[in-house]
């Protein structure tokens, strides 16, 4: 069959540490201000000073949601900024009967369930009643139940990978006609679990994360939620929507070599890349950006960039980490990373890696560490997760015309 | 509106870890009672390939990478460049032991030892890439975990793999694993029944309510192109919202249109359907919805269709609708029937289906 190379993105929301909205998580970009700090959300001996990505303001004033946990209410969040700015809440002619929902998410309502144990384990007290939002499901039903969308419900978990994931499923579902209108991303909320995982794995930098640094010691964990709508260009053309740009294409691989750690050779993060490119009809030398995993982990930051170096050999485009300014917000990171490679191709400016002081001389390039005004047409991001299981994500500004 | 690609693809083996075995006695979680359920025996492992990633898996790993190894094996050719070899998978709750384990040591001993092995099986894609890591498949790798239609979805992406020509086959999994936090919960809801009775669907007058927990794995390789010795492919999924959820309120005669439609739409004549495999589960209120949508597909066919349900052999669990399908598959595949559907109400939230012919 024959699929349709791009799909058009028209609506876009984000939360997340660094900004409440995707206009304001660029301004931060482009201020040069990081999202990251003191955790307050809740007590962790084992987090100790290491700074995180927290949203500092209540996320259940701005969602509208009567209850959930809080990722829900970071999803909805998210969510109805990029129905709104979709112009999906006043559209004629749209059957909300055909617009699904696909988030990504880790841990879905994981808060409530610790809380649930916690008081099964110290007070003898089995209230289900804390279990009502942990299903990691509970998001994108909230989302599908707030907008009263009722096509598909889809959550995808492939860890630090789901976001750019449930945006390559959304394309999936459009490609086979069983949408007109996708709401896809990611969400994900602080928890201990993730705390206190990661940082038993030695994967977290007390002192905030350096992302291609030589000398980066970790991640910073954060928290947050990307959303954009997405359809068939002609769809959005016979509604009247605003395209702010276009997924090209999607790629998805898994290393099969360890269960946390990447193949040093970055060959699953490679593959990710190349699908991706092949997806969009475009080669390695079309893309002007990439927007790095860069989680900041000594492993992940040299297998990626052995990646980059091999596919764009001789030209390496711009290449960055913003988590930075957002830490890694898990679920999030690929949907919001996305928003960003959007905002990049439209403000014409290639983000800067926060944190980067000292450029590791063994990636083999050398990443951008300050904003630089460029002009970009193509850009790529990339989430790599646990498991090794890599996804791409291609978007191009809403003017591009094609590759050269 | 963009019209529906219809899609499908050859089954070339499937395989089912179920428990197989009547009801037996389970432990709660610490203060709460005990309960009955479906519990597996997990097999011995014949493959080496899996013996150093299973010394530090959770269950549902486990009985992930037993089904998946075998359903490898069972297919016994070639799978060509591994890159071409998409993994996909459903869970409803994945490796829910291995999480508690983390928590509990994370709460009790105030966040002093945490242990890494166990969050790194909490993953929910932990399964998923197990199977990847020991059967060294490079493709696509996803994982769903939308409750009790995450092996649908899980279907449903390994099809859009394999019609958008990113894998020539795909390994599409479901598992879900025994919690003693599943029997407390269950029981504090009232989801269970109090006695470990069987879940084959009694006289309508003998019917109780609550159903009884389970656990097991299914795996399911599917190709592109036919094979010698494919004898079923399935030939569509679906697992929508219903527009008015709550099983009182779910229309047997629209449910029963839905499902032949579904089938027309995948061009299969609604005379081949041989036998409906329901998701029925042993619940007085779920068991009489199915009678009511069997006597409106029957009305619909105008001829008697043989309903049966596979519950009894694995108890209820989010993936369980795994266990249909690859029994569909198997009474297609040995020649007893020309199509099976295996439907389902999941939480009386969806309508799910799976449709599988020669």
């Amino acid at each position: 069959m024959t699929l349709p190379r791009k799909i058009a993105v028209t609506g876009m929301g984000a939360i997340c540490a660094a900004g409440a909205s995707p206009e304001r998580l660029w301004d931060s970009i482009e201020g040069g201000v990081s999202g990251l700090g003191a955790l307050t959300l809740f007590e962790s001996p084992r987090c100790g000073g290491a700074p995180v990505g927290e949203v500092r303001l209540d996320p259940s004033s701005g969602s509208g949601l009567p209850g959930g946990s809080r990722t829900d209410h970071l999803a909805v969040w998210a969510a109805r900024q990029a129905v709104e700015s979709s112009g999906l809440l006043c559209a004629k002619d749209v059957d909300a009967a055909r617009i699904a929902v696909v988030l990504g998410t880790t841990t879905g309502g994981m808060i409530d369930a610790e809380e649930f144990l916690s008081e099964l384990i110290k007070r003898h007290r089995l209230d289900v009643s804390l279990l009502q939002y942990h299903l990691c499901s509970t998001s994108c039903n909230a989302i599908s139940d707030t907008f009263g969308f009722g096509g598909l419900r889809v959550t995808v978990s492939d860890a630090c990978a789901s976001g750019a994931s449930a945006i390559a499923t959304a394309c999936d579902i459009l490609a086979a006609g069983d949408a007109d209108i996708v709401v896809a991303g990611g969400a994900d909320s602080l928890t201990r679990l993730t705390i206190n995982g990661f940082s038993s794995l030695l994967n977290v930098d007390p002192g905030g994360c350096r992302p291609f640094d030589a000398n980066r010691k970790g991640m910073s964990l954060g928290e947050g939620a990307g959303v954009i709508v997405l359809e068939r260009p002609e769809h959005a053309v016979s509604r009247g929507a605003a395209v702010r740009g276009f997924v090209a294409g999607c790629g998805s691989s898994c290393d099969a070599y360890h269960a946390t750690r990447p193949a040093p050779d970055g060959r699953g993060a490679y593959r990710a890349m190349a699908a991706a490119l092949n997806a969009a009809g475009l080669r390695p030398c079309d893309v002007d950006y990439i927007n790095a995993h860069g989680t900041g982990t000594v492993e992940n930051d040299a297998a990626e960039a052995a990646a980059i170096a091999e596919l764009f050999a001789g030209r390496i485009p711009y290449v960055s980490s913003t988590k930075g300014y957002t830490g890694h917000t898990l679920a999030a990171a690929g949907a919001i990373e996305t928003i960003i490679c959007l905002e990049a191709v439209a403000h014409a400016k290639a983000p800067g890696t926060l944190g980067l002081e000292t450029p590791d001389p063994r990636l083999g390039f050398t990443p951008v560490s300050a904003n630089i005004d460029a002009s970009l047409a193509v850009a790529l991001t990339n989430s790599l997760g646990f498991g090794g299981t890599n996804t791409s994500v291609v978007v191009t500004s809403a003017s591009w015309g094609g590759a050269s | 509106m963009t019209a529906r690609a219809a899609y499908g693809a050859f089954v070339l083996s499937a395989v089912a870890i179920v428990p197989d075995r009547p009801p037996v006695s389970l432990p709660g979680a610490d203060h709460t009672g005990a309960g009955y359920g479906y519990l597996c025996d997990i097999p011995p492992i014949d493959d080496v390939r899996l013996t150093a990633i299973l010394r530090r898996a959770g269950r549902s790993q486990v009985l992930a990478l037993t089904a998946a190894s075998r359903a490898l094996n069972m297919y016994d050719r070639p799978l060509g460049d591994p890159s071409r070899v998409a993994v996909t998978f459903g869970t409803g709750l994945g490796s829910i032991g291995e999480t508690v384990d983390f928590l509990e040591n994370m709460i009790r001993l105030d966040e002093q030892q945490p242990r890494p092995a166990r969050f790194v099986n909490s993953v929910h894609n932990s399964a998923a890439a197990s199977v990847a890591l020991a059967c060294g498949l490079t493709g696509e790798n996803r994982t769903f975990i939308h409750e009790s239609i995450s092996f649908e979805l899980a279907l449903k992406q390994a099809l859009y793999a394999l019609n958008h020509n990113r894998a020539d086959f795909a390994l599409a999994c479901g598992v879900d694993e025994m919690s003693p936090y599943l029997v407390s919960v269950g029981a504090a809801r009232r989801w269970w029944k109090e006695s470990p009775e069987p879940l084959s669907p009694p006289a309508c007058d003998k019917r109780t309510p609550g159903t009884l927990p389970g656990e097991g794995a299914v795996a399911i390789l599917l190709g592109r192109n036919a094979a010698p010795g494919s004898a079923s492919r399935v030939a569509a999924v679906c697992a929508e919202p219903l527009a008015s959820p709550g099983i009182r309120r779910i229309d047997a005669a629209a449910e029963a249109r839905a499902f032949i439609e579904l089938a027309a739409s995948s061009g299969v004549a609604a005379a081949d359907i041989d036998l409906v495999l329901a998701g029925a589960n042993g619940d007085a209120v779920v068991d009489a919805l199915y009678d009511r949508v069997h006597v409106e597909v029957e009305s619909i066919l105008g001829r008697s269709v043989p309903f049966a349900a596979y519950k009894d052999r694995c108890g209820e669990f989010c993936t369980a609708a795994a266990v249909g399908a690859a029994m569909a598959m198997e009474h297609v595949a040995s020649g007893r029937c020309r199509a099976v559907m295996s439907i389902g109400f999941p939480q009386a939230r969806y309508r799910s289906a799976v449709l599988v012919t020669t």
